[in-house]
């Protein structure tokens, strides 16, 4: 008798709208919520637009203000569209699509008309929602939205409510919350398997749009020392790493990164057209294996991070001849890959190369180094001497380790070395393979992170930003590769700041062994690694669950390989088994009136049978009892009790507390059979 | 339109490979099919009926009440019921109560009616889905006949027993008072004297000549028959309103003079059950 189907518009339409002040206010206030997390990206005016538009609407609510007529939303509409113009130059992109569709939500508040209005507005809420989790989708931004989504829910249900124009109740705004949780409640096991069971693809359906991952923080593709680097002070995670095996030593702790060759003077780089791939490791007699797997976050760069060296090449990566592993396309989510790397090995002359291509320095660059080089050159041809004398001049000539160096002016080798002697790892990796090119050894620079932390509170090392790193690697006949690290040898006498000097030992890779502070530092972090070890989690199982991780949970369960239609399969039948068990938990009817007291009483005769008192049908309740009360006239008040409850809630009033009390009362009295 | 921002919201999110989108997407769709449960249930084990039933007057917008027994705890929320063809009237039914629902109806024909196919729906929780039902309650009402424009009363007949003094109510010659009985004419209730005693009383006429009212069949110029038994209608209406005794005379019936809202309606549930086959 009673069907449901898709609400149709005739239905709508003939609806009165009453605003619900309740249902305005949880409106608002999910709006709100909403926009908490865009304030971090969107420009400045769009928040303050926004926002002003919701206190705008909440003050007419409150009959402070009046609302625009219809030539002042048009306004609005076109400044905010010529707002977007001048911040974006589009209306169209990721960025400037979710300005525009932000504040046209906010405006529409002002142009409330019928509750279909209401609809729309909730509904662009829903699709603002998912837009925010392109820009970030950490713990914090999941929480905030589903607090919007339960206001928006809870929204939508005051304003049902209030079309009732009859027997309204003045108060149920917590009623309405609490079945907006109940909702959510029910809904949520339900997605949880449409999540797990859906099928997955690993590749776009389309083209994504140019802005759509707009750059992250990260190393850079260049290096210039001198250049500002904002990484020194960035806390952030780069990669969290898992080892299978045994933990390598701090020291040991060098994550290979994108490596320069190119020098032109003053930058680093390398060239992606003279870049060359390696079909095979080609490192000799490789030991000390360490096998673990990166959790890597997101940098929209194509670099991959392994120990020195790589010792395998993951799927959908590639090689290069300076021994960097590269992505074939740009990290754009959270990104888990096996590796293995060999702590010892030997890595040799790879052939074809021709040695100018690590031994190049622009003819005009350094001067004064290259006037230095030569003398030393002079004094001792040995180039393993020469490595050593330039090592020991920046230990022994009053080098400084600093985060924050002089300006470098002109020749910015020969400033750092002979002038400033003050800088960080870019400009000792720099200078160094300079001197060493200048020498006629092959060097290159090394760029990536050094050291690690482990989070004690579960096994796993947290690289950040702040583990940035730059090292140099030189080619000596015989010995192969090696790794330099010269910032390593400055001493730690000669860091200028207190504040450099975790940092210093940060990039050394003595960090853990730093004595607490205090009781505070050190519960701090504690907290923090807990936290991290929550958002690691999160990391692994919410943001980076892919066809991967689904085919591994299927297998885990026994399913090897399943199709896309055993997937669809189970899929429906896991979903149609949890939609039966919400049904049957939302119908369980609560019990109907009459049948739940009639089943009390019968209680009730039951326990008086056994004296053969049986209630005549002609009999009321009170005067059964009265009767029976003839019979045992000590119970005869508790008799009259359940008559009375019975009577009350049979005829006036019959709430489930009186309800509970018959049951009570029926429980409560004990017939003695031997009367 | 909530179908279409799902399946957008789901491209996107297969596109851009955002598990957060995936679990929102999956979220709402099952808050769909929560609702679906949850506005089903908001009607699930409603009772309507049975209505009660008072006459109604054919073309006039008018309500007949309807029971509706809730014999669940939870409260029905934003319960509409309407015709067809008619706007809803929404209301909330609380629970484990037995209120009744105002249903507006218009009939157009007179006699004894079926109450009309309605329809109980209800959009709540979210107003995506509707859940409806057509309720046809097995009951008749009386429908009076549509009371005509004509509101000028037949020439009164003329007493038989001309110049006697008779003891029938007419409005003449001022008789006394007496206490007020149901039915009797507000026109005629004596205000002065209720503001004093705080007794209603009725003022009392002796006609001397025009003292009943006869409403004839033959006496409205109307040849049609619903036309005739309309204006008829309304001089019963009128003759109520004046408190005189009054008479029917239409084929096949003949009621006495008399007053009072009994008389009244008996009259027009001669009117209106007129040529209907099953008096």
């Amino acid at each position: 008798m009673v069907r449901t189907m898709f609400k149709s518009k005739k239905h709508t339409k003939p609806i009165k709208f009453q605003a619900s002040l309740a249902g305005m206010y949880f409106l608002l206030a999910g709006l709100a919520v909403m926009l908490l997390p865009h304030v971090a990206h969107l420009p400045l005016w769009t928040s303050l637009t926004c926002f002003s538009l919701i206190t705008w609407r909440l003050l007419y609510d409150l009959k402070r203000l009046p609302l625009p007529n219809r030539f002042g939303i048009y306004l609005l509409f076109a400044l905010i569209i010529l707002g977007v113009l001048a911040n974006y130059f589009t209306i169209v992109g990721r960025e400037a699509g979710t300005a525009l569709l932000i504040s046209m939500i906010c405006l529409k508040l002002l142009e409330i008309k019928s509750l279909r209005d209401i609809s729309l507005i909730v509904q662009l809420a829903f699709f603002a929602i998912v837009i925010t989790f392109l820009f970030s989708q950490s713990i914090f931004v999941a929480v905030t939205m589903l607090i919007a989504l339960v206001f928006l829910v809870t929204a939508l249900i005051s304003f049902q409510h209030a079309k009732a124009d009859q027997i309204r109740q003045p108060h149920s705004e917590k009623a309405h919350l609490v079945l907006a949780l109940k909702m959510l409640l029910y809904a949520i096991p339900l997605a949880i398997v449409v999540f797990i069971f859906f099928p997955r693809t690993s590749t776009p359906l389309w083209g994504l749009p140019h802005d759509a991952f707009s750059a992250r923080t990260g190393l850079s593709d260049t290096m210039t020392p001198g250049e500002i680097s904002n990484l020194v002070d960035n806390d952030a995670v780069a990669f969290r790493v898992k080892f299978q095996s045994s933990i390598p030593v701090p020291a040991k702790r060098y994550w290979r990164g994108p490596v320069f060759w190119k020098f032109d003077g003053r930058t680093w780089s390398a060239p992606i057209l003279q870049r060359l791939v390696m079909r095979k490791i080609p490192l000799l007699s490789p030991a000390d294996p360490v096998e673990y797997a990166v959790t890597l976050e997101p940098d929209n760069n194509h670099w991959l991070f392994a120990l020195d060296q790589p010792g395998m090449i993951p799927a959908n990566a590639y090689l290069t001849t300076e021994m960097q592993l590269l992505m074939r396309k740009p990290v754009t989510h959270l990104l888990r890959y096996r590796m293995k790397s060999y702590l010892k090995y030997s890595m040799p002359w790879i052939g074809g190369l021709s040695s100018e291509r690590y031994l190049q320095v622009p003819r005009d660059a350094a001067p004064r180094a290259r006037q230095y080089i030569t003398q030393l050159l002079q004094h001792d041809p040995n180039k393993l001497d020469l490595v050593n004398t330039v090592l020991n001049r920046f230990r022994d000539r009053q080098y400084y380790y600093t985060r924050k160096p002089p300006p470098l002016h002109g020749d910015p080798t020969d400033a750092f070395l002979f002038e400033t002697k003050r800088g960080y790892c870019e400009h000792y990796a720099s200078s160094f393979t300079v001197l060493m090119r200048l020498g006629g050894i092959p060097a290159r620079v090394v760029t990536g992170y050094q050291g690690g932390e482990m989070n004690p509170l579960s096994n796993y090392m947290i690289v950040r930003q702040s583990d940035a790193h730059a090292w140099s690697e030189i080619y000596l006949q015989g010995k192969g590769w090696l790794r330099i690290d010269p910032t390593a040898v400055i001493p730690p006498g000669n860091i200028e700041d207190a504040s450099d000097v975790a940092h210093f030992r940060n990039e050394l890779g003595d960090a853990g062994k730093q004595p607490g502070k205090s009781w505070f530092s050190d519960s701090l972090k504690q907290l923090d690694y807990a936290w991290d070890l929550v958002n690691n989690s999160w990391n692994q199982w919410v943001i980076g669950y892919n066809n991967q991780s689904q085919k591994s949970l299927f297998r885990a369960i026994g399913i090897p390989e399943i199709s896309w239609r055993g997937l669809s399969y189970v899929l429906f039948a896991t979903l149609g088994f949890f939609t039966v068990l919400v049904a049957i938990n939302i119908f369980r009817a609560q019990r109907i009136r009459k049948t739940a007291i009639e089943k009390i009483y019968q209680q009730f005769l039951g326990k008086l049978r056994p004296l053969h008192m049986e209630k005549l049908p002609s009999e009321g309740a009170l005067s059964f009892s009265r009767r029976v009360s003839q019979r045992l006239p000590a119970q005869s008040s508790e008799l009259m009790h359940v008559a009375k409850l019975y009577n009350q809630i049979r005829y006036a009033d019959s709430s489930p507390d009186l309800v509970e009390s018959l049951k009570q009362a029926v429980k409560s009295i004990k017939i003695n059979k031997n009367r | 339109m909530f179908a279409v921002l799902l399946l957008a919201m789901l491209l996107g999110s297969i596109n851009y490979n955002n598990n957060l989108g995936y679990i929102l997407t999956f979220l709402l769709a099952s808050l769909c099919v929560v609702t679906i449960f949850m506005t089903y249930r908001n009607m699930l084990f409603l009772r309507i009926g049975p209505a009660i039933l008072t006459p109604v007057f054919a073309g006039k917008d008018a309500v007949i009440p309807v029971q509706v027994d809730n014999q669940q705890y939870s409260t029905r929320f934003a319960i509409e019921y309407h015709l067809p063809q008619d706007k809803p009237t929404i209301c909330d039914i609380p629970g484990n109560a037995r209120p009744s629902i105002q249903l507006p109806v218009n009939f157009t024909q007179r006699g004894y009616r079926p109450l009309p196919r309605f329809i109980i729906a209800t959009t709540f929780p979210l107003g995506l889905f509707r859940a409806w039902s057509h309720v046809q309650l097995h009951q008749s009402v009386l429908v009076y006949p549509r009371p005509g424009n004509d509101r000028i009363l037949p020439q009164l007949a003329v007493g038989q027993k001309q110049g006697e003094k008779l003891h029938g109510a007419g409005d003449d010659d001022f008789e006394g008072l007496r206490n007020y009985q149901v039915g009797d004419s507000f026109y005629r209730i004596h205000w002065k004297s209720a503001a004093r005693y705080h007794v209603l009383q009725t003022k009392q006429y002796v006609g001397s000549a025009n003292t009943e009212l006869w409403i004839n069949w033959e006496d409205s110029h109307y040849t049609e028959l619903e036309s005739r038994i309309s204006q008829l209608t309304r001089w019963v209406m009128l003759a109520h309103d004046t408190g005189i005794p009054y008479g029917l005379r239409i084929p096949g019936v003949e009621y006495e003079l008399s007053t009072g809202i009994a008389h009244r309606n008996k009259c027009l549930k001669a009117l209106a059950l007129y040529g209907e086959d099953d008096v």
